[in-house]
């Protein structure tokens, strides 16, 4: 299916919570294991920009369709970290910008070197590049919603689920995005689905992954997908994946719940 | 010049919490430690003292959109000359504002969360407007600058240069993107200001255009004076850096001469603002 960029800029709204009962928290407080998801789902969201930084450092932006597209992905993401910073604020967690600003100066030359490593990478493949950052992106949009709703569901309270499930409607027409373009750049194209398949087999890790501390990803992975309620979310997500051309067989989120151990 | 006359010390922040790092763990109280885990807020480079209201911004900035403009009168009578080209170049440079997105983000200001959560809403309305300025000049049977007008030349290694050099100028590189947005800010309003003498159907657009450049302008502003005011190291790097500064991108077509933005009193103004930023007091405009 063809994506309406159009249609998704004219329906783009910031996500809202006003309507709400946030307050409920304050009587009714979530977990500290959920709190914690939610920190590093609110730390992910904000740090699209960095995301946005890497991809326009490559030929992927070279068309209007796709400028709009990020300039209306990185605003409703930057809104997705607004929300759930509401919700950590009812819990006297506040996640204010300049702590957010602290988080991205801690991340030192590392964060410093990323646009130069992706501008010569992206320099060295050409355009085949660009179809690695929309499987890429596909694969973390997708991970995005499923992580929402699981949690939605993991939780069960009506305001956090309605906030998850707004959130998670979002991410879908996110991957419509993504797996539009990378089907349309990775289909006919060997050396592009080459490319993409070492890069998500070799690099790919669990969305905020080396912006988070191993910690946190470890902790969000098990709160999230172990067991087999869990496992079976995590195979649906690389069942998305494998369904791009060339990338059959794929599971790079099962291999990196494996890899952190989290228990089947 | 006597630099020091214009250094207004702006209050530098206090180191607030001590470091905390996340503690692995199981136990709930781990997880509570964890979701309240921050990195040190009392970094030297953080800055508490900024008075815009940046999340005020965000919630209230809309945009505007092509229904907004009464399109049917200019299908009836069509823009002239000057009004398409005014409008065209206006289009363009919102055209220009990812592009210009990506040159700000490979920089030191990319860490500086208020200014990308401003920067984020401002490409939001940009797109807007642009679509808003196209659709007048669709309307009156003028060809839309097409996606790549204002994009600026993407000469494949010019992000990892530009990457590399202002990283390792570091912090004080910030105020340098600030003062040049304030000063393409004020630019381009300088045109929003005029398209009414061009056409008078243009008035309200103008209006509006004109308060979010003035918006724009307020956050510009204030993050330049902050910045120029502490660190005489920004001065310096943002005086060389404006000695360098052209504007608009060659990109940019129809490029209407700068004379066509305003009268000269209009840029002796402009000047005015510019110079009584800290350490900018001697600076003249160089235009491409």
């Amino acid at each position: 299916m063809a994506f309406d960029i159009d249609h998704f800029t004219q329906t783009s709204e910031r996500v809202g919570w006003e309507d709400l009962d946030l307050d409920v928290f304050r009587d009714d407080p979530l977990p500290p294991a959920t709190l914690r998801t939610l920190r590093y789902m609110a730390d992910v969201e904000y740090h699209t920009v960095c995301y946005l930084r890497d991809m326009l450092v490559t030929p992927s932006h070279a068309e209007g369709d796709v400028t709009a597209f990020m300039t209306f992905w990185n605003r409703e993401e930057f809104w997705h970290g607004e929300a759930l910073s509401e919700v950590l604020r009812r819990h006297e967690i506040s996640l204010d910008f300049d702590q957010l600003k602290a988080k991205r100066l801690k991340l030192g030359w590392k964060d410093r070197l990323a646009p130069i490593k992706q501008s010569v990478a992206a320099n060295l493949a050409g355009t085949d590049f660009i179809a690695v950052h929309m499987a890429w992106g596909a694969a973390n949009e997708w991970s995005a919603g499923t992580a929402y709703r699981r949690l939605a569901v993991l939780e069960d309270h009506p305001v956090l689920a309605t906030l998850l499930h707004r959130i998670a409607k979002q991410e879908s027409r996110h991957v419509a995005f993504y797996a539009t373009q990378a089907r349309t750049r990775l289909e006919d194209h060997p050396r592009a689905q080459r490319l993409t398949r070492l890069a998500l087999r070799r690099f790919w890790g669990p969305v905020g992954t080396g912006v988070m501390p191993e910690s946190e990803v470890t902790h969000v992975m098990t709160h999230l997908f172990s067991g087999p309620a869990g496992r079976v979310q995590a195979a649906h997500i690389d069942a998305n994946i494998a369904r791009l051309p060339g990338m059959e067989g794929l599971r790079i989120v099962q291999d990196a719940l494996d890899r952190r151990g989290v228990p089947t | 010049m006597n630099e020091a006359a214009a250094v207004r010390e702006a209050p530098v922040s206090e180191s607030a919490a001590p470091a905390q790092t996340a503690a692995p763990g199981i136990g709930a109280q781990a997880d509570r430690r964890a979701a309240a885990a921050f990195a040190r807020p009392g970094l030297p480079e953080i800055d508490q003292s900024a008075e815009f209201d940046v999340r005020a911004y965000a919630q209230t900035a809309e945009g505007l959109r092509p229904e907004q403009a009464d399109l049917a009168a200019f299908t009836e009578e069509p823009l002239t000359r000057p009004g398409l080209d005014a409008v065209a170049m206006l289009a363009g440079l919102c055209a220009g504002c990812v592009a210009q997105l990506r040159e700000v983000l490979v920089t030191p200001s990319h860490r500086e969360t208020r200014v990308t959560a401003f920067l984020t809403t401002r490409a939001y309305e940009l797109h807007w407007s642009r679509q808003t300025l196209r659709a007048i000049l669709a309307a009156s049977g003028a060809a839309a600058p097409s996606h790549s007008a204002g994009r600026r030349e993407l000469a494949p290694w010019r992000p990892a240069r530009r990457a590399l050099t202002s990283n390792l100028l570091g912090h004080d590189h910030v105020a340098l993107t600030m003062t040049t947005g304030l000063l393409e800010t004020l630019l381009t309003d300088l045109l929003h200001t005029r398209l009414p003498d061009l056409d008078p159907r243009l008035a309200p657009i103008a209006l509006r255009l004109h308060h979010m450049a003035e918006t724009h302008a307020a956050f510009y502003e204030e993050q330049a004076h902050l910045r120029l005011a502490r660190s005489r190291r920004a001065r310096l790097i943002t005086r060389a850096g404006l000695r360098r500064w052209r504007w608009p991108g060659d990109q940019i077509r129809p490029r209407l001469p700068l004379r066509a933005f305003g009268t000269s009193a209009d840029l002796v103004k402009l000047h005015a603002r510019l110079a009584s930023l800290p350490g900018l007091t001697r600076h003249h405009l160089v235009t491409a």
